[in-house]
């Protein structure tokens, strides 16, 4: 179940899409999206970009260049949805606004991590973190 | 206001209540601009005074959104009844704001809703609050005065903490918190060993309404400069476990920081301090190990959360989120000897304003003595992370904008001197082998996978790389770290 969406490129904050689902919990962390967790722009918008860099041994990095509003905590990988979703501190969430294409899958499943590395205005490196990753998997097959 | 939307997406804080958006808030630090939009009728006080400041330093703006995004609610309500409770308070407030903002932001840090009068009276050359805004020397405010109580579990009175107080002379030191506000005779030089050294002036009070923050910020005042003897004293004498002992003195401090200058939450900071409370052998080993590192205790108390550099603040962030969800780490030895270094790094990298520069020309050209702590392994992780993942096979991309835009992979991997930059025919160049990248939109390759220039990216290195440009990490660092 989600709420409209259509993370697409350039997307706000009404139109992005909060995967839900179950609490999963690693080294005695909760990680689950509150079901009324406001919605932030998505990372694509205004006039930020990204780009996601993924390779096949599960390392996968996601880089943007005008600063987030809020630091992230951790970040979903919705299968199903195709959805990458940034979750911050205070439990507000942000799309990334690409779909996650079938070619990114396979190594975007494998992945425990992901690194977010702010670039100022995509020239010079302004921040890194290796946010943790979880993957939903749910009824799909891959 | 005139804030574009290029100026707010620097700092914003929202919120809601019972699902309804309260309010928000919108700092833009490039202007130095507040604006606070507020459904509220009843607090347009603190609106109104937000809105009307001018250009704002950005320690004000940087403290008051703290405040905001602990409890926004909490904040705004109680500054409310405070400017309304005294009219003359939100103008000299605002003095103080213009012309003294470390000052105003010290007192913003140290609001708790109960204390705006002893912050206010704190000042320099003020009764109730500053007609004149105080000189930049002016002492510390109350709040990172002493704690007006006395060491915890002990049975010594506050002291005289009436509203009214006298707050501590200008010129007085803050002293410590944990030790009976008389401290000096050295009666408490085991159990409370900061208060007998930096308690040693004999100021007798800390300002009125001194509450926990009060108390816990000048534990950490007390804690900073305090001697390895006293350290342990503090966390081996007998008011070292119990509710209110030294340890929950300590965990309680730190957790109020962790939210107030990291962002942590409110509810991962009450988490940490019960399961503390609430365990008697962790405590014990919590209170065994801090003896043992005095390092670590004084590298927390002055780590400086608001200054730290904005490049590893998501780090250190991280590091405390853990640290609150595992309170464990705090009873292991080999944890604190990392995080006392990882801070040590964390204040020479603050200090620096071109450490990307340095690690573009390689770690070793920084001198290995410079960081040999954490942080150094988290920039030769970055590096490695990128030779690795650049290195693998299938490395694809998408970005947002159309193709031959964007290339910040190729950037970083620049700035990182591992190559990168722009490759043959427009065409981004990763440094590595091969990358295909997508369509954003369709999902589709663009053409064929590019290869890049890695020979030329790698060869300062020392060589190792093949005809592909791929080179071997471990020959690197290897080599060189």
């Amino acid at each position: 179940m989600a709420r409209n969406t259509g993370d697409t490129a350039k997307s706000t904050a009404s139109d992005t899409k909060v995967p839900e689902g179950r609490p999963i919990i690693v080294d005695g962390k909760r990680y689950v999206i509150s079901p009324d967790a406001p919605v932030l722009p998505s990372i694509v918008s205004g006039d930020r970009d990204a780009e996601l860099v993924v390779n096949e041994n599960g390392m996968a990095m996601v880089l943007y260049n005008k600063p987030l509003p809020e630091d992230i905590d951790w970040v979903e990988y919705d299968v199903e949805l195709a959805l990458l979703t940034f979750v911050t501190y205070d439990g507000k969430v942000m799309g990334l606004g690409m779909k996650i294409h079938k070619p990114f899958h396979e190594g975007l499943s494998k992945a425990e991590e992901i690194t977010l590395v702010y670039m100022e205005n995509g020239e010079s490196l302004g921040s890194i973190y290796p946010a943790k990753l979880i993957v939903r998997k749910q009824s799909v097959n891959l | 206001m005139g804030l574009s939307s290029a100026d707010i997406e620097e700092r914003l804080a929202k919120y809601k209540v019972n699902g309804q958006e309260q309010g928000h808030l919108i700092a833009a630090k490039k202007t130095g601009q507040f604006y606070l939009a507020y459904n509220d009728s009843a607090n347009v006080d603190v609106k109104n005074f937000l809105n009307s400041l001018g250009q704002v330093d950005n320690g004000v703006i940087d403290a008051v959104v703290a405040q905001v995004n602990i409890d926004p609610r909490e904040f705004v309500q109680k500054l409310e009844k405070d400017l309304k409770a005294d009219a003359s308070a939100a103008n000299n407030l605002k003095t103080i704001i213009e012309n003294n903002p470390a000052e105003a932001a010290r007192i913003i840090q140290a609001y708790d809703g109960t204390n705006f009068k002893a912050l206010m009276a704190s000042v320099k050359g003020s009764s109730s609050a500053p007609a004149t805004p105080p000189p930049p020397a002016a002492a510390p405010p109350a709040a990172v005065s002493p704690p007006a109580q006395g060491p915890a579990g002990s049975t010594a009175p506050p002291p005289s903490s009436g509203a009214g107080t006298v707050p501590a002379p200008a010129t007085s030191k803050p002293h410590p918190t944990g030790g009976t506000t008389t401290a000096g005779s050295g009666a408490h030089a085991t159990s409370s060993p900061p208060a007998t050294k930096a308690g040693g002036s004999g100021t007798s009070s800390s300002g009125s309404g001194a509450g926990s923050s009060q108390q816990m910020s000048g534990l950490f005042e007390a804690l900073k400069t305090a001697t390895n003897s006293e350290i342990r004293g503090l966390f081996t004498g007998k008011d070292a476990l119990g509710k209110n002992g030294h340890v929950m003195q300590f965990a309680t401090a730190f957790a109020r920081e962790a939210v107030k200058t990291y962002g942590i939450s409110q509810a991962d900071a009450d988490g940490f301090v019960k399961r503390i409370e609430g365990d008697p052998t962790l405590q014990k080993n919590i209170a065994d190990n801090l003896a043992n590192n005095p390092d670590f205790i004084r590298e927390m108390a002055s780590l400086d959360g608001q200054n730290i550099d904005p490049r590893i603040r998501g780090l250190a962030k991280k590091k405390l989120q853990e640290l609150m969800h595992k309170p464990e780490k705090l009873a292991d030895p080999e944890y604190l000897k990392k995080a006392s270094a990882m801070a040590q790094d964390a204040k020479r990298i603050t200090q620096m304003d071109d450490w990307e520069q340095r690690i573009g020309q390689g770690l070793d050209k920084m001198g290995l003595g410079s960081f040999k702590g954490p942080l150094h392994q988290i920039f030769e992780w970055l590096k490695s992370f990128v030779m690795k993942i650049s290195e693998g096979g299938d490395l694809k991309s998408m970005f947002s904008g159309p193709d031959g835009a964007g290339n910040m992979f190729g950037n970083l991997m620049k700035g990182l001197g591992l190559g990168g930059g722009a490759g043959s025919q427009g065409a981004p160049s990763y440094g590595g082998p091969q990358c295909q990248r997508y369509d954003h939109t369709s999902g589709q390759p663009y053409g064929s996978p590019q290869f890049f220039g890695g020979l030329q990216a790698f060869g300062h290195f020392g060589g190792g790389h093949n005809r592909h440009g791929g080179f071997g990490v471990g020959l690197h660092l290897s080599g060189r770290i």
